[in-house]
């Protein structure tokens, strides 16, 4: 048996979190999003989270789980290494339900660094055309899930509610590197400026706690220096 | 009172073809919104890995290509089931559509001349799929959803549909269940399309994000009167991960990988068509040469670590977190899953359904392109064509459409549906809704699988007749209102057995083998008699299955062979 | 090249930072290394404070080292919603702040050549 530890509380009605303890049968193999599809079925049907593709590709279960914040669907129980297993919403964000974290500042900073191709030039009867060098610049970033671990996780991102935050950063990058964007001058604009990139103090957080190994501090270390040469 | 919300169209899903379907419908002029179980990223076509096939030509070996080939090869792995006339749209609106994706983003993989990579694929001629390495579907998605942001479409999240409200000769709108707060809710419509993606989770073992539960298909077969079209042809993926049953892409043997058995035999053609190679894998399974009596191993070490780095991480990633192994040092356990439905609801060619107003589009919609069994590659091109189309023809519905006094049906339907939910939520039945939807998957797993025959389809159908009888009295146990996944949960339950009946169903009246339907009692195809389409209709609580021709242009049916 | 307030200054805190390093080099050299094992006399010592490159080189190590500090003591008030509000109450302070120990320091350091009141 593994002891989980689960954080619950619902907005409207209470002040306080508070944590209920569930036993669950320690099968081999078994992911914490798992374990908690057991609970919901067997023990209690009043607990809520957020699933989709069991996959550790649509970013849905992302929550504190031992501490850090990770995937529950990619996150193996044997492979935490302890029989009790605290659960936690991610931190920093306004929690709406037990596990599940309302993601609107997340988005709204994602939406403001234009998170699009622009490319103003003439549309060719065919594809733009990319070497492979030019697209390796952006091989990392396009891997991101926008699970918010990374957002969850940065310190300016919590104590600062205005800056853009690592996701967003790394987004921006992305098509700031893209040889396919013409756009450039336009969202140097935009990361700059106190809550931009040049609130990153380099904390690194993003970086150790991303499902997909991006390093968001190289973006936004490339967008800083970008906009100081330009 | 009610009606909470009203556009022009609303787009139910925000998958590939649901997004796509809204951006056609904005950049007509209409006033559009789309409505969706969870954050449109979150989607499953994000799970979609090898690529999007397109006869572009960019790929050594495959100048040759045009969109006649790719049409001869969708319609051959069909086994010629699939509408030719349907076929030959999509094929050639492909190269468009992949084109259109690239300007708006998409950072596709490359070839050394600067264009669109493509490899090989299963049942295809040419290397004709288009792919952004490993993660395809991801890259096309968030390109979709980054495209859906610059043009302002309005996303209603966290909404699980439970009805389709009609007028005499026309779609008044739907009805949803908010689930950030327990309401249910009317959206008014001049005009709804459906993208709601396939319905995998009614079978145990499947590839499919958890939130594949068909309720789309379900919502429209049981309350739109659109009946469902081929939904016995469901697609075993060959290569699921052992265990977890998650997506280890096609494009693994696409770039070389091998199948063997336990005793170090490679014993199929890597890329014959998906319904070939998972039968073949589960023969290998049932009469002994697998492992454990469950899987075989996919090897792809001799692809070297370069290759898999380059062309295959995050397949690497998957093996590495879920299964504990690298597949640069160790051959990957897999076994065949549930991947995806060729069949859903009845469209015609420019998506629309027999009820004027409705449309469908992507997994959820049957049009049919995939026939008996769809080639890896095509279920992307299907979703952003048919998303595309249904897109613009549902627009031009609504700006030719008589306006009707569609305000007094939704009132009417809302409050049905609201007390139907009342029951359920008040329902003193000793019925373990677990039992029944663990009971369910086993049935169609164990009958309707890879390997069907009469006796096992029999028995399946008398199961899920039962299912259904018990799920009047389930229990839900979850009271409130606020992310009520016990609610959700047990709403989906509903429509899963109801697409259950309809699988099994036609499963069993179709006594032929043909593409993905395999009967063992009936092992080969017979065009005489079964080169039709299987319509599903719901009448008097239950399924009522008739025929409908397929339409050929240009392939007559000939053996199929690979 | 133009700048906007924010990548200047954080361009200019990592000038600053190694301008600081080479020139605190420069000063342990003439201060503490040239003379080391002389024996330390009140005329020597005045003697330095009268040449004029000691007193720039020390002058610039007290202009860089506020400048690199109260510019950092904005970046972590900046890191605050709560002090954020004030960046600007907070710049001219930092700013005042900056002036006045700096005038203290000139007008320590350089009072053996200029008699500053």
């Amino acid at each position: 048996m593994v002891t989980f530890k689960i954080a619950r509380f619902d907005s409207d009605k209470d002040k306080e979190p508070r944590f209920q303890t569930y036993e669950v049968p320690d099968e081999k193999e078994m992911s914490v999003l798992e374990a908690l599809f057991y609970i919901v079925e067997n023990l209690d049907g009043s607990l809520a989270f957020r699933y989709s593709c069991r996959g550790a590709v649509c970013g849905s279960c992302a929550m504190r789980i031992n501490g850090q914040n990770r995937l529950a669907c990619q996150t193996l129980i044997k492979k935490l290494g302890s029989t009790t297993i605290t659960i936690s919403p991610l931190p920093h964000l306004p929690v709406q339900k037990d596990l599940m974290v309302d993601m609107e500042s997340f988005f709204a900073k994602y939406e403001k660094i234009k998170p699009y191709l622009i490319n103003n030039d003439p549309i060719p009867d065919k594809e733009f055309k990319q070497s492979f060098k030019e697209r390796a610049e952006i091989d990392e970033m396009i891997n991101c899930i926008l699970c918010g671990n990374c957002y969850s996780a940065c310190t300016m991102a919590a104590t600062n509610s205005d800056y853009l935050g690592p996701a967003a950063l790394t987004k921006a990058y992305r098509f700031y590197a893209d040889s396919r964007d013409t756009a450039k001058a336009e969202r140097l604009r935009i990361i700059d400026g106190e809550d931009g990139a040049f609130r990153c103090h380099t904390l690194f957080n993003c970086a150790e706690v991303c499902p997909k190994n991006i390093v968001p501090t190289y973006s936004i270390q490339k967008l800083k220096g970008a906009a100081c040469f330009k | 009172m009610g009606i909470s919300y009203k556009h022009q169209i609303i787009v139910v899903g925000a998958g590939l073809a649901g997004l796509r379907a809204a951006l056609e419908a904005k950049a007509a002029g209409l006033d559009v919104a789309v409505i969706s179980r969870v954050q449109p990223v979150r989607s499953h076509s994000i799970a979609a890995q090898g690529g999007i096939n397109a006869a572009l030509g960019n790929a050594e070996g495959g100048r040759d290509d045009n969109w006649e080939k790719h049409t001869f090869d969708t319609v051959k792995g069909s086994d010629y089931l699939a509408d030719q006339d349907a076929v030959e749209i999509m094929t050639k609106e492909a190269p468009g559509i992949v084109y259109e994706m690239e300007h708006w983003g998409c950072p596709f993989s490359r070839t050394a001349e600067g264009l669109i990579a493509q490899r090989p694929f299963g049942g295809a001629e040419f290397p004709r799929t288009c792919y952004a390495s490993d993660i395809t579907g991801h890259a096309l998605l968030h390109t979709m959803y980054e495209r859906s942001v610059k043009e302002e479409i309005k996303v209603y999240e966290e909404y699980l549909l439970l009805s389709i409200v009609k007028n005499a000769d026309s779609c008044a709108g739907v009805i949803a269940l908010n689930i950030k707060n327990g309401e249910i809710e009317a959206f008014e419509a001049d005009a709804v399309i459906m993208a709601t993606g396939g319905c995998g989770r009614i079978y145990n073992k499947s590839t499919n994000a958890l939130i594949n539960t068909g309720s789309g298909m379900a919502a429209v077969y049981l309350t739109a009167g659109v009946p469902l079209k081929d939904l016995e042809f469901v697609q075993f993926h060959p290569t699921s991960l052992y265990g977890t049953n998650i997506l280890i892409t096609e494009g693994a043997r696409g770039e070389g990988g091998y199948l063997y058995n336990c005793k170090g035999e490679r014993f199929v053609k890597e890329l014959a068509p998906r319904d070939i190679v998972a039968r073949s894998i589960q023969t290998e399974i049932n009469e002994g040469r697998g492992y454990d009596n469950a899987y075989v191993l996919l090897d792809l070490r001799h692809l070297g670590k370069k290759k898999i780095i380059e062309r295959l991480p995050g397949i690497r990633d998957i093996c590495i977190h879920f299964a504990g192994i690298d597949p640069i040092d160790a051959p990957i356990p897999i076994q065949p899953g549930q991947h995806y439905s060729m069949g859903g609801i009845d469209t015609d060619a420019k998506g629309a359904t027999s009820r004027p107003g409705l449309y469908a589009a992507g997994e959820c919609a049957c049009v049919s392109v995939h026939g008996g069994n769809r080639l890896g590659g095509n279920s992307l091109l299907d979703t952003i064509v048919f998303g595309k189309l249904s897109g613009r023809f549902a627009s031009e519905y609504v700006k030719t459409k008589k306006k009707s006094g569609q305000g007094q049906a939704l009132s009417l339907h809302l409050q049905e549906i609201k007390s139907k939910i009342h029951r359920l939520e008040n329902s003193t039945g000793k019925e373990k809704p677990t039992d029944v939807r663990n009971q369910l998957k086993e049935t169609l797993t164990e009958n309707a699988g890879i390997f069907r025959e009469k006796s096992k389809l029999q028995k399946g159908l008398a199961k899920v007749k039962e299912l259904k009888e018990r799920y009047k009295n389930i229990h839900i146990q979850n009271k409130n209102k606020k992310f009520n996944l016990d609610l959700v949960r047990n709403l989906e339950l509903e429509g899963k057995l109801e697409l259950a009946e309809v699988i099994v169903a036609g499963a069993l009246n179709r006594e032929e083998s043909r593409g993905s339907h395999f009967r063992t009692d009936f092992p080969e195809r017979n065009d005489e008699k079964w080169l039709k389409h299987t319509i599903a209709s719901f009448v008097n609580g239950t399924v009522k299955i008739g025929y409908k021709p397929v339409t050929i242009t240009q392939f007559k049916p000939q053996a199929r062979t690979y | 090249m133009k700048y906007n307030k924010s990548s200047l200054l954080w361009l200019l805190q990592r000038i600053s930072a190694v301008l600081i390093f080479s020139a605190l080099g420069a000063h342990i050299w003439k201060v503490h290394y040239v003379e080391l094992g002389q024996p330390i006399l009140y005329a020597g010592v005045a003697l330095r404070l009268k040449d004029v490159m000691t007193l720039a080189l020390d002058s610039s190590i007290l202009f860089l080292g506020l400048f690199h500090g109260l510019n950092g003591v904005r970046m972590v008030a900046l890191d605050y919603d709560f002090l954020k509000k004030h960046d600007r109450l907070i710049s001219w302070l930092l700013v005042i702040v900056g002036a006045a120990f700096f005038i203290l320091g000139v007008r320590g350091l350089w009072a053996f050549l200029i008699n500053i009141k």
